[in-house]
């Protein structure tokens, strides 16, 4: 009898041991698949990437040569560049960050430097986040009321300049006072104890030590502008006028690359011969310059780490 | 003297803080009152119910906007968020450190392509293979236009989310482990719920990306507002794309006031969905 | 007169205020002198009561949080940077009231300050030194500029280590030389007061005995205020000791004031005589 009941005692535990053997399998096995699945949605990033820059540039590159990059674009003969887009490009490029640098530098000096908690400090950290968050078709539609109908700027590479000014003066603001506040307390104390103003010290010892920040913040900001698109269609239009090539007259219409590229695929340039090998140069070309521009930020950023450990 | 030079500088770094405050105010009051300015043209009701946007007849419904922007979102966030949760997972959970600092520079690579790139890509891969799977018109549509979101999106809530997984705090971890959790059990049952608060928010803000998405979109959504899609393989639109298209070449006030009208419409989205992300989250480290 | 004897003289003549007699006049006075942050909320100084003599080393010794930095930030105005400070009674420099001057840079030329975190510049050391002397408050002429670096350099027994290498960044020293550097460049603008918040506290015992030997030769020429957690160094280094402490109410109080050698062997007061003894803080 008692043998019987050892047996299926036995048994009866054996069997919920299995039991619990085969849940832990069943864990093990879910435990795995996700990682699989967790590894393969990493992977799938990384492929779209590579293979994303790989077309581009097997796409376009063959395109690009020093005549493309130099000579202007045809209306229908093959063979035709983006020198003036490239131009265009690089003219907004500087006017846009002549104006958000020492706009976004001073707001964060005051904000960093000055300002004391309060409503007014409130409202413009306020203002700086409502900006952040406007999409970009909005400020194009803000710049083509303000800039070009209500101050008559009409069509300009003024107009798009100040437009992304706007744009980008959030992004300014944040990573400059980040930079600003990194420089260590010590240094201001020292600075006043001294018997510095508070301007000589954000002038002989703040900005200094903040400047790779800045700098990284330019190079940030500079790589938006470049990407930008649709507020510079309706600011500063899609064409460049014949006349005006390579002309620095910041009240012309003008046509950047990434405007360029839209141009040659939607609204189409009805008998240019070679107009998707354009659009395939232009698109490779911006890729390059945003690659560049990203190495470029990363590397600013690293030797800010080195200096930053360096400086404790 | 002294102080009169000193309080002259402040002044100076003032103004420029000052300025962004104007700025933001006079965006909200110049696109605000354009756009009112199409209901003097005609009545809210046909503004906002209207199925029909053409501007050669004058008429201005929104919906066939709304609807593919709205649309375009969803089918967006369905296949964009689980992706990203997944990514972020593997960084965080998964990854050696040399692979997690490959992976953040690939989604910073992939934030930093212009949108234009993004709407070439997408009309060269995407409408195609749209096309040849579904053997239907040209391809261009709401699927297409989502497709394509799904990658731009990617940067926003693989950050976020990466950025709520980091903050949980270790005894969380610890204590699924002492309880002999495998890890994906450790995820599923502790992690992802602890973490809930700031996936919200990657998402909601994904949303916001998608919805303000300009370029991209309307290279490959088809920029047919004439009538709300019947499907996401039709020519649609969304808000943005309309305004991109259509504002350059409106000569009509009332064409272009209701442009705007949408424009601040998009704003105020926009707003809302920030808003939000704060009332859920209490403003939960959004700093992208 | 010797040292010691002088110093017997102030402790018989009255407390907790030395007597003024003509060697020791005041730099520094505190009268009543209340201190609040957090516009008034907190109150970190209750009745201060203290005299500093001229060209003597006072050390402020006490536990944590007992106001000893605050009162020391308080005689250069360093309070001036956080919002909703305030204080009442009167804080005097040279007889003039502190909290009545409108120009601080003018007080902070008479008045230098040293930190516990020694804080060079991201600057070559002769920039470093220099750095006060080319602010527009010191004025001084770009051809003496030199010559004075070398004299605070000296002064501050660095000048050996660093002739030959003025260009070198200040942060390529070690700590003990940074802080020596600190002090270089506090003196090079010859204030009449050092103030010094625990400017040992992140050094190395070897560096700490530099400095206070430092300390003692610069007390020739300069007054010496010097907060310190570590009660040796205040009884090695210091002529007078005011030993700081929390009264009731959470405030920073001042429990005793007297010469060093009486402080440290027969206090007067039982928190003072507490807190020597090791008994707490």
């Amino acid at each position: 009898m008692s043998n019987t009941l050892l047996e299926s005692s036995n048994q009866w535990i054996k069997s919920d041991l299995e039991d619990s053997k085969r849940t832990l399998q069943r864990h093990k096995l879910a435990d795995r698949i996700a990682t699989v699945v967790m590894s393969l949605a990493a992977l799938l990033l990384v492929l779209v990437l590579l293979s994303v820059i790989s077309i581009l540039l097997y796409k376009g590159l063959s395109t690009i040569s020093w005549k493309f990059l130099t000579s202007a674009g045809t209306f229908t003969e093959a063979g035709g560049g983006i020198g003036p887009q490239i131009f265009v490009s690089v003219y907004i490029l500087f006017l846009s960050l002549l104006f958000t640098t020492p706009l976004g530098v001073g707001a964060a000096i005051y904000l960093a430097e000055y300002a004391k908690p309060g409503r007014l400090t409130t409202a413009i950290r306020f203002s700086t986040e409502t900006l952040a968050s406007v999409p970009s078709i909005v400020f194009g539609i803000f710049g083509a009321i303000v800039f070009l109908t209500i101050m008559g700027l009409g069509y300009s590479v003024l107009s798009g300049a100040l437009t992304l000014t706007l744009l980008n003066l959030p992004l300014m603001v944040r990573i400059a006072e980040d930079a600003i506040r990194a420089v260590p307390n010590t240094y201001r104390e020292a600075s006043l104890a001294l018997a510095g103003t508070q301007w000589e010290t954000i002038r002989k010892i703040i900005l200094p030590a903040a400047l790779p920040g800045i700098i990284t913040a330019i190079v940030l900001t500079g790589g938006r502008i470049i990407g930008e698109t649709a507020p510079l269609i309706l600011t500063t239009g899609t064409t460049i006028s014949p006349n005006a090539q390579y002309s620095l007259n910041p009240f012309q219409t003008g046509e950047t690359l990434a405007v360029h590229i839209w141009v040659l695929k939607i609204v189409g340039v009805p008998g240019l011969k070679d107009s998707q090998a354009v659009a395939d140069g232009t698109a490779a070309v911006l890729l390059l310059i945003v690659l560049i521009v990203n190495i470029g930020a990363a590397y600013l950023s690293q030797r800010l780490q080195k200096n930053q450990r360096g400086a404790r | 003297m002294v102080l009169k030079k000193a309080i002259f500088i402040q002044s100076i770094f003032f103004t420029a803080a000052a300025i962004l405050v104007l700025a933001s105010l006079a965006l909200m009051i110049f696109v605000g009152s354009q756009g009112l300015h199409v209901f003097s043209y005609m009545n809210p009701l046909e503004f906002f119910t209207g199925t029909t946007w053409d501007q050669n007849t004058e008429t201005y419904g929104v919906l066939p906007l709304l609807f593919g922007s709205l649309a375009t979102a969803l089918i967006t966030l369905v296949i964009s968020a689980p992706l990203a949760i997944l990514v972020a997972l593997f960084m965080v959970e998964v990854a050696s450190p040399r692979v997690r600092q490959l992976m953040r520079t690939t989604v910073e690579l992939f934030a930093s392509l212009p949108s234009v790139i993004y709407g070439l890509l997408g009309l060269v891969i995407v409408v195609p293979w749209v096309r040849e799977s579904f053997h239907t018109g040209l391809g261009k549509g709401i699927l297409a236009a989502s497709i394509v979101l799904v990658f731009m999106t990617q940067p926003t809530m693989v950050a976020i989310t990466e950025d709520a997984l980091r903050a949980l705090p270790k005894t969380l971890r610890e204590g699924a482990w002492g309880l002999g959790a495998t890890r994906w059990q450790m995820i599923w049952g502790v992690l992802l719920p602890a973490a809930r608060p700031g996936i919200l928010t990657a998402v909601i803000l994904g949303m916001g990306r998608a919805i303000g998405e300009t370029m991209a979109v309307q290279m490959v959504v088809g920029n047919i507002t004439a009538r709300v899609p019947k499907s996401f393989i039709t020519g649609a639109t969304t808000m943005p794309a309309a305004i991109v298209t259509q504002l350059p070449e409106a000569t009509s006030p009332e064409h272009r006031a209701a442009l705007i009208m949408v424009g601040f419409l998009l704003l105020l989205i926009t707003f809302a969905l920030i808003a939000t992300v704060r009332l859920t989250t209490g403003g939960a480290g959004v700093r992208r | 007169m010797t040292q010691l004897q002088q110093n017997d003289n102030l402790l018989t003549k009255s407390l907790p205020n030395p007597e003024l007699n003509g060697d020791l006049s005041p730099e520094i006075e505190a009268r009543n002198f209340n201190f609040y942050y957090n516009y008034g909320h907190f109150k970190a100084l209750n009745n201060i009561n203290l005299t500093v003599p001229r060209h003597k080393i006072s050390a402020f010794i006490g536990s944590s949080g007992c106001g000893k930095s605050t009162f020391l930030r308080a005689i250069n105005r360093m309070h001036d940077r956080t919002p909703g400070t305030s204080s009442e009674g009167q804080l005097l420099f040279e007889g003039q009231d502190i909290n009545a001057i409108t120009d601080t840079t003018d007080l902070r030329k008479r008045v230098g300050m040293i930190f516990q975190q020694p804080a060079p510049f991201p600057l070559s050391i002769f920039d470093n030194v220099a750095y006060g002397m080319r602010l527009e408050a010191q004025r001084v002429p770009k051809s003496e500029i030199a010559d004075r670096v070398e004299q605070a350099l000296r002064a501050a027994v660095l000048w050996k280590e660093v002739h030959d290498k003025l260009d070198q960044s200040g942060l390529a020293l070690s700590g003990g030389q940074q802080q020596r550097l600190c002090i270089a460049r506090a003196i090079a603008v010859e204030p009449a007061v050092l103030l010094m918040d625990e400017p040992c506290a992140a050094l190395d015992p070897i560096a700490t005995l530099k400095i206070e030997d430092l300390i003692r030769e610069l007390s020739q020429n300069y007054t010496i205020l010097i907060v310190t957690h570590n009660m040796e160094q205040a009884s090695r280094v210091s002529d007078f000791t005011a030993f700081f402490t929390i009264d009731e109410n959470r405030a920073g109080t001042l429990a005793e004031y007297g010469p060093t050698k009486q402080i440290f062997t027969k206090p007067r007061d039982r928190r003072t005589e507490d807190y020597i003894t090791g008994r707490f803080g």
